[in-house]
């Protein structure tokens, strides 16, 4: 009997095109080593003219799926804040490229909890019985929303994305996936938006400025937001499991900025060896970000098969989360 | 002396070089040098070691320990009036 959704594969995908932070520094007036005292973040990898979202989507879901050896999943959930398009939404046009077809497919919209969020929804699919096995995918491409003349986000984001297989199994195996804890405050929409090309704004009589389209963000009141809300999230999906701070050997949570890491791990009382980090070399990818720092962590053999793992996100909405699973014996290829 | 200031002067020295008895109430904080994002960090730090609601744009404001201390005492009041 299906008592857990269980990890069985996990695989990630970067695009080869590399922004340093030295390529960063003389538009913007600032050193390499300010940007990686700030964030933590040495490069990014940005989509190349003509590659979308679900371009990376695929790449990261069939590595997932070969991980995984499943060949045919029973559903197809993509996390994303930058579809291909408005409508219609992008996991379908996913699904059938990675051979798919029929499968239901859906997109899922919060930002950078979009992946954490999915893990939820995926995981009360297996276990209510509505699906056997989920292919979940986080990927974005935040260099197709940026301003470039930005200096407070153009930096901090990376193009991306992750994926895992779940299937249906049982609690007491490695990768069963734990309760999640998942919030929202839609009064702090305003801290992380793309102000125009949504249906409030095509409802305006005023033809929208082309700035209206790029990403926005209040960096300061996001930094202490977010580690207050995934702090909070952790200890009480901790408290639930009945795990001390202490008792878990990884967390994956996203990889926004290096000192809010930090932070979270020293409001929890966990000793920051024990975060997975990755974001120095890819930044912030967004929906990308847990199952990408998953498959890096995987791939460099930090995160071992038992490990408990201690996952959370906070994002645009503003939404957050945390979950825990332990990690199984998957073999993963390196995202680049 | 501000019976706090040990306890606050604990967590100050995370970001400076200056050893913990030495930061005294006049010390400002860039003197510490605690910058920007520190300040975000301190924000954090501070409710967690003290029990305090105090939001980042007060932390913005300070300039020196003693604004951190008051800042401190303001919150344990505020904390307590809620009890």
């Amino acid at each position: 009997m299906t008592s857990a959704a269980v990890l069985a594969g996990v695989g990630a995908w970067v695009p080869p095109k590399v922004v340093t932070n030295q390529e960063l520094a003389a538009r913007f007036g600032v050193t390499d080593e300010w940007i990686r005292r700030r964030t933590g973040i040495a490069q990014r990898h940005v989509a190349s003219r003509g590659t979308a979202t679900s371009d990376l989507a695929v790449e990261a879901g069939r590595r997932a799926l070969e991980s995984s050896g499943i060949g045919a999943v029973g559903c197809v959930v993509l996390a994303t804040a930058t579809p291909d398009h408005p409508v219609p939404a992008t996991a379908p046009a996913v699904a059938d490229r990675l051979g798919l077809p029929g499968v239901p497919a859906f997109d899922l919209h919060a930002v950078c909890t979009g992946f954490l969020y999915g893990m939820a929804v995926a995981s009360s699919m297996i276990k209510g019985g509505a699906a056997e096995s989920v292919l979940l995918i986080g990927a974005d491409t935040f260099s197709t929303i940026l301003d470039p003349a930005d200096p407070s986000t153009f930096p901090l984001f990376g193009d991306g994305a992750g994926a895992v297989v779940l299937r249906a199994g049982n609690r007491s195996e490695d990768g069963a996936v734990g309760e999640f804890v998942l919030g929202s405050d839609g009064s702090g929409a305003d801290l992380i938006m793309v102000p125009g090309g949504g249906a409030r704004q095509r409802s305006e009589p005023d033809a929208p400025a082309w700035s209206a389209q790029h990403f926005t963000m209040h960096g300061k009141k996001v930094f202490t937001k977010a580690v207050t809300r995934m702090a909070e999230a952790s200890a009480q999906v901790l408290r639930a499991a009945g795990i001390e701070p202490a008792q878990v050997d990884r967390i994956v949570g996203h990889q926004a900025n290096i000192r809010i890491l930090h932070t979270l791990a020293s409001q929890l009382d966990v000793p920051a060896e024990r975060l997975a980090v990755n974001i120095d070399r890819v930044g912030n990818t967004s929906a990308a970000s847990i199952p990408l720092a998953m498959a890096d962590a995987a791939a460099d053999e930090s995160l071992s098969s038992g490990d408990r793992v201690l996952v959370t996100a906070f994002g645009g909405g503003l939404t957050w989360g945390a979950g825990l699973l332990s990690w199984p014996k998957v073999s993963v290829l390196a995202p680049r | 002396m501000n019976t706090e200031l040990p306890k606050l002067a604990t967590v100050l020295s995370t970001w400076s070089d200056v050893e913990p008895e030495e930061i005294k109430e006049d010390d400002t904080l860039d003197d510490l040098d605690v910058d920007s994002i520190s300040r975000l960090e301190l924000t954090l730090a501070l409710r967690k070691t003290f029990n305090v609601e105090i939001d980042e744009e007060e932390i913005f404001r300070a300039k020196t320990v003693a604004d951190l201390l008051c800042m401190i005492e303001t919150g344990k009041q505020g904390a307590a009036s809620r009890e």
